[in-house]
């Protein structure tokens, strides 16, 4: 069974008397452990692809299944836990909580899950470890660089074990050194058996992932496995998730 | 999560300190001054329970003019002003009550008129009092500290008793006036007794501020102002506290004898003097808090007001709470704990300011301002329901965002 199945989804927005359509019918699977990156010029709809997938908009009609579970009609307290369970997500302005401190910052989606404080703390050390950040636990984030900051945010996606990780341009507010150091990131997420979606419109970063998905006016146009298989099998097959 | 709210609503609050304070304002003068205005009513009724209980048991004072009426609903009303102008009380009034069944001992008080002086020092703020020699027996305070008092056959004889104000300051501080004289409109009184002090003087009591009264024998006042001395109050000694009340009827029939059945006194009790003095300081404390209620509410909208701006600049990290979970209800506790926090840190200001104000004009009025439990507790209790109230709209706002477009607001 595929992580994710969305079948003819649509989405319109209604502005006025004019309406637009953002999706136009998207039939998509992802199975756990794939990497894919969703590309596609501005306007495409792959944003609110991506706000679909991470429940945080609903489709105008359609079928969206995780796990096999149906995801719509689900009332908002509902998608809350849902979101906090199943997603981590990666911003591209990072969206962290200014006032709260990088350890904080990564505590957060534990604290509304009621992860015990002590486990949460622990927890935390141990994700920004993973990210190279250990020791900037106790720091405020004016003190750290932006490829740090975005490094925070993927340790915070990752708080609550989520089965999904969705990075919405995570690169677009980093120099090509920075984005590199987050590619890099993700791929070793990836290897470690994380399923993976980035929405992105630089290629050389699309490259790097094992699935592309080309959107055009709400449609997919295109969906190319460049570097295909091995990988994916090796994830499916291995140990899921060290981290 | 309440407790991480509340830290985060510190946090938030100190991020933003002129901010806060200024949204505070209101409920830190609310509250400071209802806690103000009720601690020193609460003073000044101790402060007069304290007289009246110096004054010892079983005390009634008869004043002239019908001060406390009632209405045909029974509701009473207090109206001061009935006693001011020609004494309806006569010297035959005394007589009468301590004729009268369950009176152990009554002594008129009359206000004269003049200037006391010793030397050609006046004594401007002197109360000149004419009494009789049994008002030690009447009231228990003030008390003699020195000398003596009147004797029963002294009362055409120019002899004063001092209060301790009086004596400071005709003859200098704790300077020892007995067998000295003083004058008053060219009458020349030997000192023969001076008074302990009765304590501070609040000046909303029923009884004189005994510590700058100059006694003279009553025999002595047509003599010196060429008037039958003007009784503004018979202090009355009943036999004892059970006996009071019928004692107080007493006195009223025989008294409505004496005036023609005319009810042109008031007989009051220490009950009543208390009771009163407590309808005068609720109406106030009333008013009080009715103007503090406006500043209450003027503050509640002034938090209102900031948490609404808070939510709005705050709407993306309302959107990010929600994508990483935070349930619409987590979200709404969110805000109205800072809400909350907010007013109860004003209230807490307002009641330090009540603390420091209240201690302070008690201070300057000679009281000593009380801080009950349950005032401090009412304090902190309307803080929270007025962060409650006014916090609320703005943290459903909150929790009604969608993420979605929460995350997109720029």
């Amino acid at each position: 069974m595929a992580l994710i199945e969305m079948r003819d989804i649509v989405k319109r927005y209604q502005t006025g008397d004019t309406e637009t359509v953002a999706l136009n019918g998207i039939d998509l699977q992802v199975e756990t452990g794939e990497f894919l990156a969703i590309v596609g010029p501005s306007g495409s709809g792959k944003s609110t692809l991506m706000h679909i997938l991470g429940l945080l908009d609903t489709p105008t009609s359609g079928e969206y299944l995780i796990d096999g579970e149906a995801m719509h009609n689900r009332p908002d307290r509902q998608l809350a836990k849902l979101r906090r369970n199943l997603i981590g997500f990666v911003f591209q302005s990072f969206n962290l909580l200014p006032r709260l401190n990088v350890i904080q910052n990564v505590i957060l989606p534990m604290a509304y899950a009621g992860v015990p404080a002590r486990q949460r703390k622990q927890r935390a050390l141990q994700l920004l470890g993973s990210v190279d950040l250990a020791d900037r636990a106790n720091h405020r984030l004016n003190q750290i660089s932006g490829g740090q900051t975005q490094r925070v945010a993927i340790a915070r996606a990752l708080a609550n074990e989520p089965k999904l990780i969705l990075a919405d341009e995570p690169t677009g507010n980093l120099d090509t050194k920075s984005s590199q150091a987050i590619v890099d990131l993700l791929k070793r997420l990836h290897q470690a058996g994380n399923t993976i979606v980035i929405v992105t419109h630089n290629p050389e970063i699309a490259a790097q992932t094992n699935r592309i998905i080309e959107i055009r006016d709400g449609s997919i146009v295109r969906d190319t496995r460049p570097r295909h298989t091995a990988s994916l099998q090796s994830a499916r097959s291995g140990s899921r998730r060290i981290v | 999560m309440i407790w991480e709210n509340v830290k985060m609503a510190f946090r938030s609050i100190a991020g933003n300190k002129l901010r806060t304070f200024l949204t505070m304002l209101g409920i830190i003068i609310g509250v400071g001054a209802v806690v103000t205005i009720s601690s020193i009513g609460a003073g000044l009724k101790d402060e007069v329970g304290k007289q009246v209980s110096d004054l010892g048991a079983n005390v009634i004072f008869v004043l002239p003019g019908q001060v406390i009426s009632s209405d045909k609903n029974g509701k009473q009303s207090f109206n001061p002003t009935a006693s001011i102008g020609t004494s309806t009380l006569t010297e035959a009034d005394v007589t009468t009550i301590r004729k009268t069944k369950g009176v152990q001992a009554a002594a008129p008080l009359s206000l004269i008129s003049g200037i006391v002086t010793h030397n050609g020092t006046p004594d401007s703020s002197a109360l000149l009092l004419a009494t009789t020699s049994n008002i030690n027996d009447v009231i228990a305070s003030p008390k003699i500290e020195s000398g003596r008092g009147f004797k029963p056959n002294e009362n055409e004889q120019f002899v004063a008793v001092l209060g301790p104000n009086a004596r400071d300051t005709l003859f200098g501080k704790g300077a020892d006036a007995l067998g000295l004289t003083i004058s008053i409109r060219d009458h020349t009184f030997t000192v023969i007794g001076i008074n302990a002090s009765s304590g501070s003087n609040s000046g909303l009591s029923q009884s004189p501020g005994f510590d700058d009264a100059v006694f003279i024998p009553n025999g002595t006042v047509k003599t010196v102002t060429g008037q039958e001395p003007q009784i503004f109050r018979i202090a009355v000694k009943a036999d004892s506290q059970s006996d009071v009340k019928p004692t107080v009827d007493r006195i009223k029939t025989a008294l409505k004898k004496n005036h023609g059945g005319q009810s042109d006194f008031s007989v009051l009790t220490q009950d009543d003097l208390l009771s009163t003095v407590s309808t005068i300081l609720n109406a106030l404390t009333g008013a009080i808090a009715a103007i503090a209620s406006i500043a209450l509410l003027v503050g509640g909208i002034g938090i209102m007001n900031m948490m609404l701006v808070s939510v709005t600049e705050r709407t993306r990290e309302i959107g990010l709470r929600k994508a990483v979970g935070a349930t619409s209800s987590l979200v709404l506790l969110q805000f109205l704990i800072e809400a909350v926090v907010l007013s109860l840190l004003g209230g807490a200001l307002g009641v330090g300011l009540a603390l420091a104000g209240g201690t302070a004009a008690g201070h300057a009025i000679g009281i000593t301002a009380v801080f009950a439990t349950t005032t401090i507790f009412t304090a902190f209790g309307i803080s929270v329901g007025i962060g409650i109230i006014f916090g609320i709209a703005p943290a459903i706002k909150a929790a009604r965002m969608k993420p979605i477009d929460a995350l997109r607001y720029e």
